[in-house]
């Protein structure tokens, strides 16, 4: 009976929604755009196989020389290695949908088609798959979409809009904003990225408005006063979506297989819940928020090797031609990742049944103690920074082996709140309509991938906050206010990218030192438009106060009321000690131009 | 019988004493307002020179002429010098149309009979805001329809902008470069509500619980793409030395968020000649201007009548002008009797491109009919000139209620330095299925809250 009920409802509901389409008033916008980016410089992306650094390069195998008194190298194909000069050669295509349903109802969808053809132009790319993902529908890693190698199709905005009085839902595809923090995500936590689209490096001023990942979802808004307001929503949980191997902005090492079907299924069918209560209180804005989700980041671990060329029921499959290659390789790689390259051999091998594979002996003639895993129980080896790199080198010395990891979305409940105020003071003085505002979360017993790559993920509370300063101030009378932010983001346990602080201070070789002090980013932005606003002059830098820093300075020309033109330029800068997130991001200096036509 | 008595040089003669003795009341003959509400009608205020423009140019002009190049000399008085030479250099034409003397054709009904009523009841509190006599924030209607001051004229009109409860102006913007070709387009609406000085929608004359709050007001863009989604809104406190709250929604933040709201010198979006400094001649809190001085007074042409274009389907405005025929909008003036000039000095605002403004008030309603902002040299910078209309052509009407709309319905905003123009008309309709409304309940909901600006960002 409350089948039929139901049904009877949504068949009046549908009815109901139809006939106000057909009476309704629809506009279509939307704009077409090119996007290019040139890179600035001769470095490459040390996570694909063409930008490695060891490409052609002659290590000591120091196997070979420990055990058997042997002078001999390894080399990772030379061939491999590729210098594209291009990061990214797109065009984008969206068509906004919106209709005006009645007094009540509208209705909202944004297409959204966006293809990059730098496999055209750059051998580099040929093949490679930019977009599509082994999860989600039509492989589009989302709801609402398809995606192939060279391009992807979404609807990240296909939703209803009711409002009444006080009342507000909106129904369907769509993102969730929080927060009073710009680019640093204390509030903003609903949604996860899609990072396939330029990675995050597009305009820094214009946040993550294409990145987040949109999700089927209810949100609902109450006024409860004139100043109070109550929200809350349920949403589809989708993970954040990672660059495709080897394409340009790609942030998992390509020597590792990252099986993220597995841990996506498990949770794809969870639902996120999020409430959110605001209030002006006098001069202050305050906002409470509480949610419960997967976090779509996710965390990651060795996973047993599948398909052709697993070795035994380790986490490795060998001889693919595009693994991991020397020790030397594997530290680097694991250095640059924030990855404990000693740890991670010991999970390897005390998590799996690697002792079949010989892996104690190995461990023991290299000059390690313990124990491999076994079928039935955790093996016991230990290893030092030599040891380590003999039995990796006596691995590869039977070949590439390319690691398999699987990647997992746990659930969490996140806590927060946020404060704002405008100060006044003399007009025109610096005090003087300063905006401040403050925001906490905090995420009891959040799961943070270990550096060793374990199976048993870090559990720890993590607590981020972040001071926001924003200032129109005018320096001049003849020009415009110039907007200034200045902003200070703290994390109790996780880098700016959200990996543990236990695999910082990472050197090759050796075992991240780690901090337990947390870690602090600083950023600061200008804009400074032109008196007719034509012309906007912006600059962004970020800096973790480690030595990695990150500067967009840049332009926006609205040329008239249906073209635009963006030149900006990303310029990373590291200490390169194992401590900062600008390190291995010097392939990503680069310039970007975006031309744009608004119909 | 043309009684010489009261000429021309009269009329002015009185205008000076009456300047000089701080009087600003309007009417020559008498105080304009007595008179209307003994006759219906401002015109015994007024000698048959100032009644009509055949009569004030000795028939050489007449209601349906045209003022061009060729003849604008025969009304350089009553024109301000930036459209003088419009009119005589960049092709700008005025077409004549009768004068009006029904104040309820010149102002909402409403606002006039809540002026009526509560006339005399208004004064200053020792902060300078309006406040009644017992000292209760403003109750509707003019506070000062017979001002004695420069700050009560701008005072009276920064209270009530539009002179309705509440609207939602629909608005197309052109945005054109300095060879007059149409460089940008924008369509948006623009709310207002207020919160005390309420005389048409109940709760009167308070919204319960905001009666520190003088009004609600957002502005929300529907076109072209990249903007579409931008919505900002004003929260106004009643003491004007204050600044309103902001808030914002802007499409790459995807939520709402508070801005700071002391810049209000520059422009919202690009090309435009438009800051919110700007809206009705008074888009600042009055107190954070000050120095106000009546600088003139005497008859003027402006556009009072007949500006509504009910033959077009949406309302839009034909043009004229400029290479491309597009730089003005075709307007009616008529003959108003008398405005008063006053200038004002923005002194909350030190870094502010603009040194002082002149404004024209129709010294009947207080209505601003043109505004010249000055620049820190004290150069002309930037023109406004408005035009207003009952929404009744006598074949169509939108009703008020009772009564048709009345409201404004093109304005210019011409920078005289760069030569760039921004036109500006109220529209019926604009994307997204939003109509012009007047005195709607439903204003406040759909616009002028924080959920409303999320719902109408993209």
């Amino acid at each position: 009976m409350a089948t039929i009920r139901l049904g009877h409802f949504v068949t009046c509901a549908m009815a109901a929604v139809s006939t106000a389409a057909a009476a309704a008033e629809w506009t279509v916008s939307g704009l077409i755009r090119e996007e290019i980016a040139v890179k600035m410089t001769g470095d490459q992306n040390e996570n694909n196989w063409g930008g490695n650094a060891f490409n052609g390069v002659a290590v000591p195998n120091t196997f070979a020389k420990r055990v058997l008194g042997v002078d001999s190298t390894l080399t990772r194909p030379g061939s491999q290695k590729e210098k594209p000069d291009l990061n990214m050669f797109a065009t984008r295509a969206e068509l906004n949908l919106d209709g005006k349903l009645n007094e009540n109802w509208a209705a909202h969808f944004k297409l959204r088609a966006f293809t990059d053809q730098l496999g055209r132009v750059e051998s580099a790319y040929r093949d490679k798959n930019f977009f599509e993902q082994s999860y989600g529908a039509s492989r589009s890693g989302g709801v609402l979409g398809v995606a192939r190698k060279d391009w992807m199709l979404d609807l990240p905005i296909a939703y209803l809009d009711y409002s009444n009085g006080p009342v507000w839902l909106r129904m369907g595809n769509q993102q969730i904003a929080w927060g009073e923090a710009l680019f640093f995500r204390v509030a903003d936590m609903a949604n996860g990225l899609d990072l396939r689209r330029h990675s995050t490096l597009d305009v820094a001023a214009e946040e993550f408005s294409d990145k987040r990942v949109s999700a089927p979802a209810l949100r609902a808004m109450w006024r409860a006063t004139d100043s109070v307001q109550l929200e809350g929503f349920a949403q589809l949980f989708r993970p954040t979506v990672l660059p495709g191997e080897n394409s340009p902005y790609n942030i998992i090492p390509a020597q590792f297989v990252v099986d993220q079907k597995s841990g996506y299924d498990d949770v794809k069918d969870k639902v996120n819940f999020g409430l959110r209560m605001q209030g002006q209180f006098d001069d202050v804005g305050v906002q409470l928020f509480a949610l419960r989700r997967n976090n779509p980041d996710g965390v990651i671990r060795w996973a047993k090797a599948q398909g052709a060329g697993a070795v035994g029921d380790s986490a490795f499959a060998g001889n693919s031609g595009v693994g991991v290659y020397s020790a030397q390789e594997w530290f680097r790689t694991a250095s640059l990742t924030r990855l404990d390259g000693l740890g991670a051999l010991e999970t390897a091998l005390n998590e799996f049944n690697t002792a079949p594979l010989g892996a104690t002996g190995l461990a023991n003639v290299c000059g390690a103690s313990g124990s491999a895993g076994t079928a039935t129980q955790a093996g016991n080896i230990r290893v030092d920074s030599a040891s380590a790199a003999c039995i990796l080198d006596g691995f590869f010395s039977g070949g590439d082996l390319r690691g398999w990891l699987v990647r997992e979305y746990p659930r969490e409940n996140v806590f927060g709140f946020g404060l704002n105020t405008v100060f006044n003071g003399e007009p025109d003085s610096f005090l003087d309509q300063l905006i401040a505002r403050f925001e906490l979360s905090h995420t009891p017993n959040k799961k943070f991938t270990s550096p060793t790559l374990s199976r048993d993920y870090i559990e720890k509370d993590e607590t981020t906050f972040a001071f926001i300063f924003e200032k129109y101030h005018k320096f001049s009378q003849t020009l415009p206010a110039t907007y200034m932010v200045f902003q200070w983001m703290h994390k109790s346990e996780s880098d700016l990218f959200g990996r543990s602080l236990e695999g910082t201070r990472n050197k090759p070789g050796g075992a991240p030192k780690g901090d337990d002090r947390g870690s602090n980013n600083v950023a600061f932005v200008l804009q400074q438009p032109t008196p007719s606003l034509e012309w906007r002059f912006d600059l962004a830098a970020l800096t973790d106060l480690k030595g990695g820093w990150f500067v967009q300075p840049g332009v926006k020309w609205k040329l008239n009321k249906s073209a635009q033109l963006d030149v900006y330029a990303n310029y990373f800068r590291s200490s390169n000690d194992g401590g900062d997130f600008a390190e291995g991001l010097d392939y990503a200096r680069e310039v970007f131009v975006r031309g744009t036509w608004y119909f | 019988m043309h009684i010489r008595k009261f000429c021309r040089d009269y009329s002015r003669r009185v205008f000076l004493e009456n300047t000089a003795k701080n009087v600003l009341r309007a009417g020559v003959l008498g105080g304009a307002w007595s008179i209307f509400l003994r006759t219906g009608s401002t015109r015994g205020a007024y000698p048959d020179e100032l009644a009509s423009i055949d009569m004030y140019t000795r028939g050489r002009l007449k209601p349906g002429d045209k003022i061009s190049k060729d003849n604008v000399h025969l009304v350089q008085d009553l024109l301000d010098p930036v459209r003088a030479k419009q009119i005589a250099e960049m092709g700008r034409v005025l077409v004549l149309a009768p004068s009006t003397s029904d104040l309820s054709r010149l102002n909402p009904a409403s606002y006039i009979e809540a002026t009526l009523r509560n006339r005399g009841e208004a004064r200053f509190d020792q902060k300078g805001n309006v406040v009644t006599s017992d000292g209760r924030p403003w109750v509707g209607g003019n506070p000062f329809p017979e001002p004695r001051s420069a700050m009560e004229v701008f005072a009276a009109h920064t209270l009530s902008w539009g002179r309705h409860d509440s609207c939602l102006y629909a608005s197309k913007e052109y945005g054109l470069d300095e060879e007059g070709r149409v460089q940008y387009q924008y369509a948006s609406g623009w709310a207002e509500m207020a919160s005390i000085g309420r005389i048409s929608v109940p709760p009167m004359p308070y919204l319960p619980g905001r009666e520190e709050k003088l009004r609600y007001q957002s502005v929300f863009f529907v076109e072209p793409g990249d903007v579409k989604g931008t919505a900002y809104l004003n929260i106004w406190p009643y003491d004007q030395t204050q600044f309103p709250e902001l808030f914002g929604y802007l499409p790459t933040f995807k939520r709402v968020r508070r801005f700071p709201t002391n810049q209000r010198f520059e422009p919202l979006n690009p090309g435009s000649e438009l800051y919110l400094s700007d809206a009705w001649a008074a888009g600042d809190p009055f107190l954070t201007w000050g120095d106000y001085q009546i600088v003139q007074r005497g008859p003027f042409l402006a556009g009072l009548s007949g500006g509504w274009n009910s033959r077009h389907s949406n309302w839009e405005h034909t043009t004229h002008g400029g290479p491309h025929g597009t730089l003005f909008w075709d307007t009616a003036v008529e003959l108003v009797p008398e405005a008063i000039v006053i200038e004002a000095r923005p002194i909350g605002y030190p870094r502010a491109p603009v040194s002082k403004k002149r404004v024209w008030f129709d010294a009947r309603t207080l209505v601003p009919l043109a505004m010249v902002s000055y620049d820190r040299r004290g150069q002309p910078f930037r023109f406004f000139d408005g035009a207003y209309s009952a929404y009744d052509d006598g074949s169509q009407r939108v009703p008020d209620g009772k009564e048709p709309y009345w409201s404004w319905t093109t304005f210019h905003a011409f920078n005289i330095q760069t030569g760039r123009m921004t036109r500006v008309e109220q529209v019926k309709s604009i994307a997204g299925g939003h109509r012009m409304l007047v005195n709607d309940p439903a204003i406040y909901e759909r616009y002028l809250t924080l959920e409303a600006l999320q719902r109408l960002g993209s």
